[in-house]
């Protein structure tokens, strides 16, 4: 028993980390298509005129396109994480031989990230 | 009468609300976090309610109205802060702390002065960020009660105090639940009255005192070009005053000609045979009271062969000349117009607003301003464009195709522009149109001027985009929520329910900007007011809500801040800086007292700031948080290098940095009356700039620092 003690902090550990490398790999993505916007409006702003569907113009379809998609990342983020601690919390409450693959594929991604 | 009443009732109604609630939050904890215990779903939504300030409502609303798409971008750069704030910040911050973003910088460093600047900048951005809060009572207030800017910025200040200092955060969490589904419940049901009514250019529209009035088309005179205007004037109803060059300071609109013209408008007589009205851009104005037969006088006595040429014969009763033609009274009234070259070389004047300044009394369009006479409201759609296939008819639309009228490069808005001149010694503010083309007004450069050769106009617009990019995580108001939901995934529910809130009422704005122009409901002296505005062009009501909501989002926002502020007091300042341990009930006292002192300095800063528009306000309060706390919370949960000294110098250098290149940017020159050239720092954004420049401070103070008291596990261990 006393070997099984640093295992639920070893998954909530291991959640939080993929929580954290999963929140920075979404705000990337959205910061590089934000920064997408931005580059147009200052370097070739006509293309902003740009018909779309819906008879939209560029502009107007990427700053609603820019909400939508900030919100569905969200979502994917949300569910993503809500997933991940079910799984900490099973691998918790089961003990054993998951909650030992766990620990090793944590200390795994620990000495790649070093 | 409904406006008002309605109005006081939705206000009372929040009043209850806070008492009650409030009776329940006697501890400190309840006090500041409402004890951990609110429902992520409510929390959620008062994230919402906190965060959708004035500035998001009248604000933005009121640029969209006024320089197009750049308002659109406060709304899509205030959302894209919650990616930063849900992906990155939420929860290892949430690990962290307490109450504040200083405790949570607490939990990794044992330093007292690391509090000291924590609290500091809490404090500095709370003020910054309740100035527009402030200009946004006093705008609302102005229409609704007729009363002047500063008492409803006053009023505002006295109400939030109140419901601050007698009950704290349970109470201001449910009221900006309520809140906040109710204005963007109401938001939507404007937006759908807008696409219901349709497009035209020639909407019908309400005056000062809330009366429908049919549209008024300013008049456009085309003129043969010549060197004499006079003579060009000859037989039109006009006759040539003077004229103006009016050299533009700044921006691509180039110099102007003003043209003051004379014009003759009939006097209608009253059945009491004393009082004289005069229609005057749809406006029926009592203008003269003739207690003498002053004006009966001047008719009888001249001959009737000399009549047809009396014009030079005139009486002056309350400032107003009263001249005879054809044996009728009219009114001499002097009138602004704009000149600009027309097709085929002809010069087309066109007609502006204006007010004028005479002797301490102020003249609005050539007339004494009363309660009744006002300035014409303004803004439509004059051409609409063939792409989109619309006939130019009012009648229902969906929202995709009012936005593709709009965007359609044929289709031209009319926008109310301000040019301010000296004449005969006179102040004169001109309000007149600008032609907008469809797809200029729907893409950015309408207020940040990227197109033109300035290299610091674009980087006032890549800053801005910056700054509300990092500064939603860096708002202490905001970051105190996460503390009032149960775990992290309560606040990673939250936050997404506010996302989803604030993303829909953002798409709202941009129709609700839209809808003020193509209804001509625009105030041309400020842009804050076009959203209630809008409201009340489809009734009293509607526009009573409105403004009751928008007055409670002002109220919403500013008990979030003033907790906030007094949080970091009593907590940072008092508690921890200065070590005094304080009981719960001294540390709610000092944090009222501090609730009373802040909300009384934003007051007095709402009412020098009237007239900016307070998105652009909120935008530099962004600036001033992504300034100050962004480097100090990105650097404290990723860089384990990070040492104390290094928060504590990358904070106040973010702060100096930042305010002082608000400070002296061309902006604030405007406001204080100076040449916008004459700024000594060519930036009005200072995000790009200050940021890094924190940033860098952080990391050098950090390497230059031992690494001593922190605990570099202690982001991954959760508490």
């Amino acid at each position: 028993m006393p070997e099984s003690e640093p295992v639920p902090a070893e998954t909530a550990d291991q959640a939080d980390r993929f929580k954290q490398r999963l929140g920075i790999l979404l705000c990337t993505i959205y910061a590089v298509v934000y920064a997408g916007f931005v580059g147009i409006s200052v370097y070739n702003v006509t293309l902003m005129d740009t018909l779309m569907p819906f008879g939209l113009n560029l502009a107007v379809f990427y700053g609603l396109g820019l909400i939508v998609f900030a919100l569905l990342l969200a979502m994917l983020y949300s569910r993503a994480c809500a997933a991940k601690e079910r799984a900490a919390a099973r691998g918790t409450d089961a003990a054993t031989p998951e909650a030992e693959q766990a620990v090793g594929s944590s200390s795994a991604e620990k000495e790649s990230d070093a | 009468m409904t406006a008002v009443a309605i109005f006081i009732g939705f206000v009372a109604f929040l009043f209850w609300l806070s008492w009650f609630l409030g009776r329940k939050a006697k501890s400190a904890d309840s006090f500041f976090v409402a004890g951990g215990q609110i429902h992520w779903f409510v929390n959620g939504i008062a994230l919402t309610g906190g965060y959708l300030s004035a500035a998001s409502f009248l604000g933005i609303c009121g640029m969209i109205a006024f320089k197009g798409f750049d308002g659109y971008l406060y709304s899509i750069g205030f959302l894209s802060g919650w990616v930063v704030a849900l992906f990155v910040v939420a929860e290892p911050l949430r690990r962290l702390g307490k109450y504040t973003f200083a405790d949570a910088l607490g939990a990794r460093f044992e330093s007292r002065t690391i509090h000291l600047a924590a609290g500091i900048s809490t404090l500095v951005i709370c003020i910054c960020y309740l100035v527009p809060q402030m200009v946004g009572a006093g705008v609302l207030i102005e229409p609704l009660l007729g009363i002047a800017h500063h008492w409803g910025v006053i009023l505002v200040g006295a109400v939030v105090i109140v419901v601050v200092a007698s009950a704290g955060m349970a109470s201001t969490t449910y009221v900006q639940f309520i809140k906040a589904g109710m204005l963007i419940t109401f938001s939507a049901v404007l937006v759908g009255a807008v696409c219901v009514r349709g497009l035209e250019s020639t909407p019908d529209t309400v005056n000062a005192k809330g009366e429908a009035v049919p549209h008024y088309a300013f008049r456009s005179v085309a003129l043969e070009a010549g060197p004499d205007l006079q003579q060009a004037l000859t037989g039109t109803a006009f006759q040539y005053v003077d004229s103006l060059r009016l050299e533009s300071g700044s921006g691509s609109q180039g110099s102007q000609t003003w043209v003051l013209l004379d014009e003759l408008a009939l006097l209608e007589e009253d059945g009491d045979g004393q009082t004289y009205h005069l229609v005057r851009g749809g406006q029926r104005l009592p203008v003269v009271r003739d207690p003498d037969g002053a004006i009966a006088g001047l008719l009888r006595d001249i001959p009737a062969p000399e009549r047809a040429t009396s014009e030079d014969r005139q009486i002056t009763l309350q400032a107003v000349r009263v001249v005879e033609k054809g044996g009728q009274p009219h009114a001499r009234l002097e009138g602004w117009w704009l000149m600009q070259e027309g097709p085929d070389g002809q010069s087309i004047l066109h007609e502006a607003q204006d007010v004028t300044t005479v002797d301490g009394s102020m003249y609005i369009n050539g007339l004494p301003a009363t309660g009744e006479h006002s300035l014409l409201s303004m803004g439509r759609i004059s051409q609409f464009g063939s792409r989109s296939g619309h006939d130019g008819q009012r009648g229902p639309m969906g929202p995709l195709t009012l936005l593709s009228v709009f965007a359609d490069p044929g289709t031209e808005a009319q926008l109310p522009r301000t040019a301010n001149l000296r004449h005969r010694g006179r102040d004169v503010t001109l309000y007149y149109h600008q032609s907008v083309a469809g797809n200029e007004l729907m893409r950015p450069g309408g207020h940040f001027d990227i197109t033109a050769g300035s290299i610091w106009h674009r980087l006032d617009f890549i800053s801005l985009m910056v700054a509300l990019f990092c500064g939603t995580a860096a708002l202490p108001h905001v970051l105190i929520r996460y503390y009032t939901v149960r775990d992290s995934a309560a606040a990673r529910r939250s936050t997404i329910v506010a996302i989803s809130a604030i993303g829909l009422f953002y798409i709202l704005t941009l129709f609700l900007g839209l809808g003020a122009i193509a209804n001509g409901v625009l105030n041309p002296q400020t842009d804050n007011m076009s959203a209630p505005l809008l409201a009340r062009s489809f009734g009293e009501v509607l526009f009573a809500i409105i403004t009751a909501l928008a007055f409670a989002t002002v109220l919403g926002t500013v008990s979030g801040l003033i907790v906030a502020a007094s949080g970091a007091v009593a907590n940072d300042l008092m508690d921890r800086f200065l070590n005094r341990s304080m009981s719960g009930t001294s540390k709610v006292l000092a944090a009222k007292l501090t609730a009373v002192s802040v909300g009384v300095l934003a007051v007095v800063l709402g009412i020098l700031f009237r007239g900016i528009n307070v998105g652009f306000l909120v935008g530099w309060a962004f600036a001033v948080a992504a300034s100050a706390n962004f480097p100090a919370i990105i650097m404290v949960l990723f860089w384990k290098r990070t040492t104390a000294a290094g928060i504590i110098s990358s904070i106040l250098v973010g702060i100096v940095a930042s305010l002082g290149i608000i400070l002296a940017g061309p902006d604030m020159f405007k406001l204080y009356g100076l040449a916008e050239s004459s700024a000594w720092v060519p930036l009005g954004q200072p995000a790009i700039v200050s940021m890094p420049l924190s940033l860098l401070t952080l990391v050098v103070v950090s390497l230059l620092t031992p690494n001593g008291k922190s605990s570099s596990q202690s982001v991954a261990v959760d508490a």
